[in-house]
Parts: structure tokens; sequence; C-alpha cells
């Protein structure tokens, strides 16, 4: 009864109109498979840290590590009382950088032969079968060579590499040649290998890395029998001076603090599509509902409860919702496989090697993401489904319901008022560091707000209408001074995208502009020398002191300033302690100082304190996070014990997130008789060409990059670029979203005044000046949306710039208006909007009248 | 001759044959009622007629031109210039004024604009409408929608008028008042009628009175 | 521990006449020979010039009333790899991997815990090679200035620390030093026995307050570069203790066909320590079979030596002593702590069983 009714009007109604259908169904499919490609494109690149975090074996229920540096291998037998309840793995890490394909590849150190204590009792046992000759052959290959290697199932695949092929490439700067000895297959049931990881056994990784008898990390897991309460309790007593007790989601939780800065811009763009679509899907259901009008009436009239008619036309939404979500999730899934490549390269390039070659349809995310689609189009059904369960038949079969006129001088008030809520909630109160829930609500708020003013941006658009002279002018404009919910919807939307476009790349902009005038002043060496492949804070490469000896006693070299940086446990918190030579700096170099002018003086003094009152200069972002200002003191686990340091000044440093302390090269010795360093800085003799001295110190050493500043500068600008491609590629997505809404909204307003088109057509008007009147108010429309999206994003940006970027990552970005930038997105949208709009507005020209209505006679 | 004619006119809507072969004549300044019951095909012979729609077989001429033979862009110029219509649902266009709705035919004709003025006054004077020409269309009767609709179809002085249901809309009053307007003006600029039409009064009007059935003339003189 | 067959003594001796004994295997490890001149405590140490070594502790516990009784096993295997230019580090070396067994019988309680260890020489594991010190993670077997061994077993759910005084010079088996195993000369080894120590400690089971037990010691330390015979499939090995203070070695070796291998030895050892007897004219008597529910391997149990007109029943305390040693060795055998029934049923002493190829066979293994 109700099914075979149910099935007419639902089921054959959408067959027949196949196109609208189609459309709504579209709607909801792009906004469910953008949000849900980002989310799963976003797992697959933090799961490679937390993999990285993981190591190779099975998971772990605590770990060791060192407050500062590595750990003395000497102190492990402290531990043997543990081993009665708990197994050992010993862990180093390192980097490696493959020269042929540019790749930075994960080191990972362990005792191959012990592995197999930690391994899970439940596995199946061997016995019963002689062991495999080649097995053990292989076995002995990893441990008994000192440039064994064992590598991913993934990485044997990509490159065609068998058990004896050599990877050619360099550690430090020292070149290295390893060998295949095996391929490290998947266990089931367990995240997959990384591609970038190379397992060596430990004595044959720490001979490799230069670092013999020492470990970065101990991993222990309870065995049979014990509990992790046990092992903590037994640790605590047992654990030699310097040695810390970590809790596994420490570690997992580093990896995603690298990462933040990334995910957070791919969640808020996740957000944009979804709300674009959201817009989209409103007006679809609007319309179709309306479209739908004598049918409703008709029921009504007939005697049909309304409860009735809103299951109706509730049903035909929630069909085309899971029609939608389900096409969504697939189109989700092969959209974030070709996003994941692009941000797992990016996230290798800012952070050092990750892997993520494909992301999984993780299943709970594509429920999430189907769910919020289906509910999203029930919701989008809702109002328009009451609206004409409820209004009386007469009232639906009336003419001119299609075209009331919104309010918009309440929503753009209304629009307003959000949006000014949403400034000072983002700018008035101060709240500590890292918190940033304000920012975020603010920015939704200015978003939702901005997005409902700008209706009100079209009736002033539409003013010159009414003076107008020309009947093209006044037929495109007029109908702009009365929005209807069409315009309005399509307005909003086009803002929406169009305003985080805006405040996106503003915001981009300023942080590219800010870090270039930040590297053009403070970096006035000639030449920077680092390893190979060491890109970022991430980078485990480090440079001997002999070599950097050297290179400071060349002829053609006046000074040299050593930066070295050691990963160091503050507070509970992951930060870097860095030695950079004061004495230098002061003389040749530049340091942008918070608060001062010259930074010389300060620097001087603190290398002439020396170790007896030790001064250290903190980076802007470890002074938000631990709250420290000029003047404070610290205390910094060493090797020989706490030593403490008072902070001489803040200074502005966009390397990396985690914060920066600074103390001077001879102090830094003292304290952990560390003479390695990360990167050297060069400043040569007047005279000397700087491309002749590049050139030949880097023929001199291989495993060495030389660049100059101008290098870096366009290192940085590449970075961003890189940083900032999948945000630009959305951006376009949530554009075409709301360009593809513009075009709907357009030939809804075309029906609504078939009449009209019409009465123009038989009064001689030409199919192109038609054409030209629709096209005009399509214009109009876009052109709101536009103005009103610039104006979204510039307030966005400011919010992004002053407030999320300070508060969430601790450095102050100087904010400027990139008007070449805004100039081109106002052309590009109405572009754009021109060339969708124009075939629509030709095919709405060619409407005949309402037959039915004509016929009459 | 004819200023309008049409032979073995044939029009199909799918299966359905609205206009059977039909065929007629109407000369300068004539007057032709066109009467029928609902669905005969009135309104699609009138679309005909003006060149706002295409036969499927016969032929159409307007002042001597095949129809048939013409670019959709040579049609709209006649239409333009040589075809006045008028609409039972009088289709103003709501955001143009009373005034502005009658300019637009001369606007479509790139008239001058000291030219359209002088011409839209002495419509206007014409239609009797002079105090509502500001008005917008909402905010008129329909006697008065009408009128401005005659004066927007007459602005150009048109070959032919073409009227579907004139009155169809209006009380008998009003009716009446724009069926002697119409008949006034056509006389006085010599302006062909073609008026579909239900009323026998409004029939009288004319010279000729056609009688429709199932898509054919059924009666009066062709 | 898996123990390695005994060459039969006098059997060979004549085989020897003429024959050159190499000093070395083809891969470069020492080659056991007669007239090793054996100096105590250096020879208790470990031996790396030597392919293989174990140091092999079982005995009998008993709680201070006696009545509570346990059986344990605990064995330290060395295993050198194959000779290359790198070997590791000192802390890991890639040399020498120890491997090690341990397991805890108790009879009242029918629990029977197994644990094994795996690990290469260097900080987790290693041996001294001048005094007896070897240790595997937390495992050890430690003789001190005083000539006392003192040992730490750890399995989950329970830990044993044992001390124990051994005389100054252990039971030699072999002639001149060298314990044939086959018709290869290289296949030999060099092999001391402690069959009798007295043990005092404490046992800690999981929710029990530490135990103070006491009872004897059978210790083994052999060393050697080449190990099985040909055609043997498994063996059966016995050391029993008598309450009249003999103490019994039995070396049963299994062929392929069945038939016990001529190789096989028993050893009549006295209470000062000295062989009274030997022989390969003895029979092993099966009344009666166990199958492991785990491996379904079928152990012929209670089993029963016959030699010199007397018969040795062995009944295990418990019947599932059976290892799976998955992780380190691969190896699936049965050793256990046994009562020592004479031929009228009455009970004469205590044994340790091991019975191994019968999961599977050990050719290959070793």
């Amino acid at each position: 009864m109700t099914g075979s009714l149910g099935r007419r009007l639902i089921l054959r109604a959408l067959w027949r109109e196949k196109g609208r259908a189609l459309l709504a169904m579209l709607s909801v499919a792009l906004g469910v498979s953008v949000f849900l490609s980002i989310r799963l494109a976003n797992r697959a690149a933090v799961a490679s840290f937390e993999g990285f975090a993981n190591g190779v074996g099975q998971g772990s229920d605590a770990v060791v590590r060192a407050e500062v540096g590595p750990l003395d291998e000497a102190a492990l037998p402290r531990l043997d009382a543990i081993r009665d309840i708990a197994w050992v793995r010993p862990i180093i890490e390192g980097s490696f950088y493959r020269a042929r394909s540019k790749e930075a590849f994960q080191i990972l150190g362990t005792d191959l032969v012990g592995i197999g204590n930690s391994v899970d009792s439940a596995a199946p046992a061997q016995s019963g079968s002689a062991p495999d000759p080649s097995l053990q052959a292989r076995f002995f290959e990893s441990i008994q060579n000192s440039d064994a290697v064992m590598i991913s199932g993934a990485f044997a695949k990509s490159d065609h590499l068998l058990p004896g092929a050599a990877i050619q490439g360099f550690v430090n700067e020292r070149p290295v040649t390893l060998h295949v000895a095996g391929i490290l297959l998947d266990a089931p049931g367990r995240p997959a290998l990384q591609r970038n990881l190379l397992v060596m056994d430990l004595p044959a990784a720490q001979e490799t890395l230069q670092r013999p008898g020492q470990l970065d990390r101990l991993e222990l897991g309870v065995r049979e029998g014990a509990s992790p309460q046990q092992l903590d309790s037994g640790l605590r007593g047992m654990l030699p001076k310097n040695w810390v007790l970590e809790a596994p989601e420490q570690r997992a939780s580093s990896g995603k603090t690298m990462t933040a800065a990334f995910r957070f811009n791919l969640t808020i763009l996740s957000l944009i599509a979804l709300a674009v679509g959201a817009y989209l899907l409103f007006q679809a259901f609007d319309a179709s509902v309306n479209r739908r009008r004598e049918t409703w009436a008709t029921l009504h009239a007939l005697g049909c409860e309304p409860a009735r008619v809103l299951r109706f036309v509730m049903a035909e939404a929630a069909l085309l919702g899971s029609l939608g979500s389900g096409l969504g999730i697939f189109l989700g899934w092969l959209l974030a496989q070709g996003s994941v490549r692009s941000i797992s390269q990016t996230v290798a390039g800012l952070y050092g090697a990750s892997s993520a070659t494909h992301a999984n349809l993780d299943p709970g995310e594509g429920l999430l993401a189907g769910a919020i689609g289906f509910l999203v189009c029930l919701l989008a059904a809702w109002i328009p489904a009451r609206r004409a369960a409820h209004t009386p038949p007469v009232q639906l079969l009336a003419r001119g319901g299609e075209t009331k006129p919104t309010r918009w001088v309440l929503f753009t008030l209304t629009g307003l008022a959000l949006t000014g809520a949403g400034a000072t909630l983002a700018f008035l109160p101060t709240l500590p560091p890292g918190v940033a829930w304000h920012a975020y609500v603010a920015s939704v708020l200015v978003l939702l707000g901005g997005s409902l003013a700008s209706v009100g941006l079209m009736p002033l658009l539409g003013a010159p209408g009414t003076a107008a002279r020309g009947w093209n002018a006044r037929l495109a404009l007029r109908p702009l001074r009365r929005p209807t919910g069409r315009h309005g919807f399509a307005a909003a939307a086009l803002a929406v995208a169009v305003g985080m476009a805006t405040g996106m790349g503003v915001m981009v902009q300023s942080f590219e502009r800010t870090v270039q005038t930040w590297i053009g002043g403070n970096l006035r060496a000639d030449l920077y020398l680092a390893p190979l492949g060491s890109v970022g804070a991430a980078s485990q490469h480090r440079l001997p002191g002999a070599l950097a000896d050297e290179l400071a006693a060349d002829p053609a070299v006046l000074a040299a300033d050593r930066f070295q940086m050691l990963p160091i446990h503050l507070r509970g918190q992951e930060t870097l302690l860095g030695a950079g030579d004061f004495l230098v700096h002061a003389q040749y170099g530049h340091v942008a100082i918070l608060g001062a002018e010259d930074a010389a003086p300060i620097l001087l003094q603190m290398h002439r304190d020396g170790v007896a009152h030790v001064g250290a200069m903190a980076s802007e972002t470890f002074s938000r996070r631990f709250g420290v200002r000029v003047g404070d003191g610290m205390d910094i686990p060493t090797p020989d014990g706490l030593r403490h340091l008072s902070i001489r000044a803040i200074y502005a440093d966009y390397g990396n997130e985690r914060g920066s302390l600074i103390v001077d090269r001879p102090v830094f010795y003292q304290w952990f008789h560390d003479e390695r360093c990360a990167s050297v800085a060069l400043y040569l003799k007047p005279g000397q060409d700087r491309a002749l001295v590049a050139q030949r110190l880097g023929q001199r050493h291989a495993g060495l990059q030389v660049r100059s500043n101008a290098d870096l500068r366009e290192q940085v600008s590449f970075v961003f670029r890189q940083t900032f491609a999948i945000t630009y590629a959305l951006e376009i997505i949530g554009l075409a979203v709301a360009l593809a809404g513009l075009v709907q909204a357009l030939l809804g307003l075309a029906m609504a005044r078939r009449g009209e088109i019409w009465t123009l057509r038989a009064l001689g008007a030409s199919e192109g000046e038609i054409a030209g009147v629709l096209l005009g108010e399509g214009l109009g429309v876009a052109l709101a949306g536009t103005l009103g999206g610039l104006s979204i994003g510039l307030v966005l940006a400011q919010i992004l710039v002053r407030v999320l970027n300070p508060q969430v990552f601790g450095w102050t970005l100087r904010f400027s208006l990139p008007w070449g930038f805004l100039a081109l997105l106002l052309g590009l949208a109405l572009f754009s909007a021109t060339a969708a709009l124009l075939p629509a507005a030709r095919w709405a020209a060619r409407l005949n009248a309402d037959r039915e209505a004509e016929e009459g006679a | 001759m004819a200023i309008l004619e049409g032979h073995g006119i044939v029009r199909r809507f799918g299966s359905r044959a609205v206009l059977q072969g039909l065929s007629l004549a109407v000369e300068a300044g004539e007057r032709v009622a066109l009467l029928g019951p609902s669905g005969c095909g009135k309104t699609t012979l009138l679309h005909l007629l003006g060149g706002l729609d295409r036969a499927d077989e016969g032929e159409v001429r307007l002042d001597g031109e095949d129809l048939a033979a013409a670019t959709p862009k040579r049609l709209a110029q006649l239409r333009r210039e040589k075809v006045g219509t008028i609409f039972q649902f009088f289709h103003l266009i709501p955001t143009l004024t009373a005034r502005e709705n009658v300019e637009l035919s001369l606007q479509l004709l790139r008239w001058k604009p000291e030219a359209i003025r002088g011409r839209v006054d002495e419509l206007i004077r014409a239609v009797g409408i002079e105090s509502r020409a500001e008005a917008w269309p909402s905010e008129l009767s329909g006697g008065e929608m009408q009128r401005i609709a005659v004066a927007r179809a007459l602005a150009a002085k048109p070959l032919v008028l073409l009227a579907d249901e004139p009155t169809g809309n209006l009380d008998r009053a009003s009716g009446e008042s724009v069926l002697a307007l119409l008949k006034d003006l056509t006389d006085r600029e010599n302006t062909a009628l073609v008026m579909v039409t239900h009323s026998e009064s409004a029939a009288s009007l004319c010279h000729r009175t056609l009688r429709m059935l199932d898509g054919r003339i059924v009666e009066g003189s062709l | 521990m898996i123990r390695l067959p005994v060459a039969a003594f006098g059997v060979s001796v004549s085989l020897m006449i003429g024959a050159q004994t190499p000093a070395s295997t083809p891969d470069g490890f020492a080659v056991a020979r007669p007239g090793y001149r054996f100096s105590f405590p250096r020879d208790h140490g470990s031996h790396p010039e030597y392919r293989t070594e174990w140091w092999y502790f079982t005995g009998h516990l008993w709680s201070l009333d006696g009545k509570r009784r346990f059986g344990y096993q605990l064995t330290f295997f060395r295993q050198a790899l194959p000779k290359k230019a790198y070997s590791g580090s000192a802390s890991w070396g890639s040399d020498q991997i120890f491997l090690a067994h341990g397991t805890l019988t108790d009879e009242g309680g029918k629990h029977f815990w197994v644990g094994e260890r795996l690990n290469r020489g260097g900080l987790t594991a290693n041996s001294a090679t001048d005094h007896l010190a070897v240790f595997n993670e937390s495992w050890k077997a430690e003789q001190d200035a005083g000539g006392v061994i003192h040992l730490h077993l750890s399995v989950p759910g329970a830990g044993l620390d044992l001390t124990m005084q051994a005389p100054p010079r252990p039971v030699i088996f072999g002639e001149d030093g060298v314990s044939r195993k086959g018709a290869d000369i290289t296949a030999s080894s060099h092999y001391l026995t402690f069959p009798r120590l007295s043990s005092s400690g404490t046992l800690k089971l999981a929710n029990e307050a530490p135990m103070p037990v006491s009872g004897t010691t059978w210790m083994d330390h052999e060393f050697s570069s080449n190990q099985l015979g040909e055609g043997q499939v498994g063996w059966d090995w016995a050391g029993i203790q008598l309450r009249d203070g003999r103490s019994l070695m039995a070396y049963r070796m299994r062929k392929s066909d069945g038939s016990q291998d001529p190789f096989s030895i028993m050893y009549d050892v006295d209470k000062s320590g000295r062989i009274t007897r030997r022989t390969s004219e003895f029979k092993v008597l099966e009344q009666g079979a166990w199958t492991s529910p785990a491996s379904h391997t079928r152990y012929p149990q209670p089993l029963t030596f016959e030699a010199w007109g007397e018969r040795f029943k062995l009944v295990p305390i418990l019947k599932d002593q059976e290892l799976r040693t998955a992780r380190s060795t691969g190896i699936t055998y049965w050793e256990g702590a046994c009562r020592v029934l004479d031929a009228s049923g009455k009970e004469i002493g205590d044994a340790y069983l091991e019975q191994t190829g019968y999961a599977h066979s050990l050719k290959g293994r070793f």
C-alpha cells in the first residue's frame, strides 16, 4: 500500500528526473568524499609516524630513555633483575640518505638475536620441522656483516631489491654502502612496515652510525604472568641516573605534535567541502520539494495526512542521502590514494621519512563521513519538507510560491552580528599557549556570519538596476534587489568557498613572507653546510667535529659558526637544546631578538660568562610553550646531572614547532662532550667567490650539501609550496562545488522566470539577449558571493595569523596583504563563474513556457 | 494579399496531432476571432502564426515570408517588427514598471530613448493608464495590466496582433473596455488581429469568426 | 638440556689406534682429542674454541617438611657461529650464541613451568673462560672462590635460587679425557659430571611466600665441535641418584629402524665419584606410554633400565614435563623428574629422564 505509493511517488519520480536526482546525489557525494579523503590521508600520514615510534617488534609496555642524549649501554646490566618479569629490547636510530633517489631512510638498530625473547608466546611453534638451512644462512648474514640491512617488503617491491643487493647513500656525511640481507614481511594483524625503514643488527648499526656503545632507547614488555604495574615499580628502583621511564603514548604523541601544523590545515579544510556541500544540499532539496508542490497539494487535497507527506519527502531525502554517501565513500577512498602520496611527500620533506603510500579505508572514518553526509541530507530536506507537509494545498499551488523573496535584512544583520561575535571571541580573550578553541569557534562564526551577510550584498549590487535605462540591465539587476532563497544559498556557498581560500591563502602568504624576511635578515653567512639528506629538525645526520674543524680552517673561510641540536626532555615535553658559536655570531651574524635592537652585546656577554654563569637564548615557540621570559632560570638535565641556565633573550625562529634553547658551544661541549654538529655556517673572507668556494667544498665532501642564503630561501619557498599544495587543491575543489551550486541556482532562477523568458521571446528578444540577462543575474550573485568571501577571508586570515598560529605554534607572523593574490582570486572566481554560467544561461534562454498553463484555452 | 496565411498546417506533440492540416488567411487590418473548445489547438495555432513555434507540416506566411524558412534570428526580428502578442495571463515583466514594460518592445528595436519616450507617452494615453504608468505590475488590477500589455504589443506598430484570450482573466467591465480598446487601436493603425476567445461578445467585434474543432477549422470562411 | 651421545668406551678405542685425530674441524673449531689436560676451576669455564658447549643442571628438591616435592632443570647452551671476519662488538657479539632452557616441576600442584632464552654473547649472556660463570639474562650458574655453585632460574610464575658445594674434581667420562660419539674420529667431546651435589635454596612460587628447599643436583658440562653419529634419530638419557649413594648414567641411542645403537652406554659411579662399571649391554623396557596433548607425541613411559642384573624403573612424578622450545632450539622433547623403583617396586632413588627424537628426528638439528 504505502510501498507501492512510495515507489511511484519517489522512485519513479526520481527515475524520471534523473538529472535532478543525480545532482543532489553528487552534492552529497562530493562533500562526503572530500571530507573522507582528507581524514584518510591524514590518518595514513600520522600512522606512518607512529609506526616509526613503534619500531619493528611487538608493542611494548614501557620505554626507557635518557633525559638528554643517548643511553650508555654499559649501564644495561643494571636492569638485569627486571628481566625476570620483562623482556628488554635495545634500540638505536639514525638517518640514511639514499643519493640515487634522494630519499631519506630511517635506520633502526636492535639486537636481532635477542629479539626472539620478546616474541609473543602464542606464536606458532617451530617444532616438528627441521630448521630451513637457507633461513639460517640468511639469519647469520644479517648479524655477521657490518653492513647488512633488512628492508621492508614495500621497499623491496618498489625498487626490485633482492637479498644481496647494494644500497648506496650517506650516513652523516660519510658515503656508506649497505647490503640487503633479508626482507621483512608484514605480520598479519599488525600495522604495515614503514617503507623507508632499514633494520640492522645493533652492533652493525652502532658502527654504521659511528656511535659505539650508545643506545637511543630501551623498549620493555612484561612477560607472561607479570603486570605492567610490577614493571613500573620494579624499574623505578633500578634506573641509572639520567634514565627516565616513558609511557608509550608519549612516544606516539611526539609524532602527533610534529604533524600538528599540517594536520590542522587539513582538518579545517575538510570542513569546507562539507559546509559548501551542505549549502548546496539545502538548495537542492528546497528546489526539489518546490517542484513537486503540485503533487503534495494533490495528496493533501485527497486527504493524505501531513505526517505522511513529510515521510515521503524524508524518504526521498534518505534515499538520495544514502546513495550519495555511498558514492561519496567510494570517491573519498579514491581521492585519498591520490592525496596521501602528496601529503606523505610533504611530511617527509618537512619532518623526515614518512612512507605512507596508500590510505586504507578505515571503516570508522568511512562510516563517520557517510553518516554525516546522510544526516546533512536529511537535515537539508527537513525544513522544506515540513513546509510542504503543513502548508495548505491552495497555497502550495499558488503561482508565486517559488519566488518568495527572502528576509535578507534579517540575514544580513544576523550575519554581521555573528561575524562581530566571532571577531570578538578571537581577539579579545588572552588564553594560555596551546589553547586555540576560541579561534576555531571564531572562524566558524565568521564563516557562517559572513556567508549570511553576503546575501545583503545582492540588493546593493542590484541597486543600479532601478535607475538603469537599458532593459537588459533592468531585468538582470532588479531581481537582485529582492533576493530569493536560491540567490541566497548560492551566494552564501560561494562566499564560504572563497572565504576559506582567501583566508588560507593570505595566511600562507603572510607566513611565507615572514619567514623569507627572517631568513633574509638573520641568515647572513655566505654558505651553509649540512649533511646531505638532513631536512628539518628530525634529521639525525651529524657532521663529525673533525670535519667542522677542517672547514673552519679552510683558507677561504673567515669564521665558522657550528650549530648542534640535541633532542631533550624538559618538564615532560620534548624540545631541542642547541649550541651555536655566540662569538662568531656576535661578530658576523645577526639574530632577531624580540624587544632588543642588537643581539651582539647579549651574545658576547653570554660567551664571556661561559660555564660559570650560563646564559641561553630561547626561541619564541620555546618561551610560549614553557612560559619562560628573559631573566627566568631553567634546570637542564645533562649526563652529569642537572645544570642551571638563565634565559637572556628570546629570538624569532620558524625552523621547528618544538622550540629551541641555544647555549654557547663551549658550554654545550662541557655539558655533553659532543663535538659533532648538525650544520656549519661559513663566513668567507672578503674577496672570495662564494660560488667557487661552494663548488670546491661540495666536490671535496660528497656527503655535504652546500647552500647559500638564496638557496635557503628558495628551499623555504619550495617547502611552503609543497606543504600547502594539498590545501590549494582542496580549495579548488571547494570552489568547484560552489560553482556547481551557482549553476544550479541559475537554472532554478531561470525556471522561475520562465514566463518572463517566454514573454521576451514573444516580444522578439534574441536568445543571446535573454541569455545575457540571465547571465547578468547569475554574475550578480557570484559577485556578491565573491566579495563577501574576500571579506570573510581577510577577517579569517587575521584570526589565523594573529591568534591561531601564535597560540598553537607559538610564533609571531606578520600580516601581509597580498593584493596580487586577492585580485587573482577575484578574477578567477568571476571568470570561472562566467564560464560555468554561460552554457546554463544559453540553455535557459531557450526554455518554453509552462505548457500546461498556456494550454488552458 | 493576405498579411498572414497558413496552408495545411500540421503540428504534433508526441503522438497527438493538435493541428491536422489547417488553413487560413488573414487580410491586413482584418479582425479574426478563433472560437473552439479547450484543447482544440487554438493557442498552438497562435504560436505558429507568431513564429513562436514551427509547424511539422504545411506553410505559414507572414507578410509573404515563409516562416518555416526563417532562422530563429529572423523569426525574432519578425516578432519584434511585425507581430504583437497579448496573453491571457498578461505576462508583464514583474521587475519593470508599467511604463518600462511598454518601453521594452521599443528597446528591443533599439529605438533612441527620446523616440521611445514620445511613443510610450502616446501609447499610455491611448490605453488610458497615465495615472498608473509608474506602478509595478503587482500593484495593478487585471484590466490595467492587460491595457499595458496592449500598449506593449502595439508599440512597434506591428502588422499583426495575436491575442490569446485577452479577456479570459478579466471581469466583464474590464473585459469590455479592453476589447473596445483593441478595436479602436487596430482600426486606427490598420493592424490585423487574430484573437483566440471564448467570448461571443469578443467575437462580435471581429470581422470574421472561425470555429475550430480537433485541430481543424470547421466553420467560418477561409 | 639435550644430552649428546657419549661414545662407547672400549669398543671404539681400537679404531683409534693408528688413526690421527685432526686438531681442528674444516671450519676452524677445535676437536676434542685424547690427552686433554684438565685443570679446574678453569675447565669449568667456557671453551670458545670449541663449537658447542653446555652446562646442564637437573635436581630434585623437597620442602623442609618433606611434604612437597619439586624437580628443576637449568641448562646453559653455547653455540659458536661460523667464523667470520666481522664478529659484532664486545657488548653484542656475533660469534657466540647462548641459549638456555629452564623448567620447574611441582608434583603436588601438578604444574610444570618452562622458560627459554636466546641471546648473543655480550651484555645479555656470556660465560667466563677461567671458571664456572655463565649467565643468560637473569639466569645464572656461577661458582665462587670457595667452590660453591650458585644458580638462579626464573620462569613466569616461579623463581629458584640454589647453592651447592662442588667437590674439587668432577667425574670425567670417556677414555683419556675424550668421549667418542660415533665412527667419525672428530665426533668427540670432553664430558664432565658432578652426579650428586647436595643443594639448598629458596623456591618462590607466585602467590606464595618464598619456600626453603633442599635436595640433590646432577650437573653435566660438555664441550665439543662435532656431534651426532650416523643413523641416530634420538635417545633416552637418565641420570639416576640411588639412595645407597651410587649414581648411574644411562644413555640409550635409538636408530632409525628402532633398534638400540651399539654406542649406547651405561655407567655406574660410586659414592666417591669413581666409575666402577660400564656396559653397552643393557636393556630398556617400555611398559606404557604417555601422549602429549599439545604436540601429540608419544613418549614410552615409564621406562625401565636393566643392567648387571638390576632393574631401575623410572616413573615420572608428573606426566607432562614436555618442553616445546619454539624460540630457542626448536626441538620438542621430554625431560622430567622421576622416582626410581627396583624390581620389587620399592622406591630406591630419584632420576631425571630425557627423551628426544619422539616428536621428530633430531637429524639435521645438530
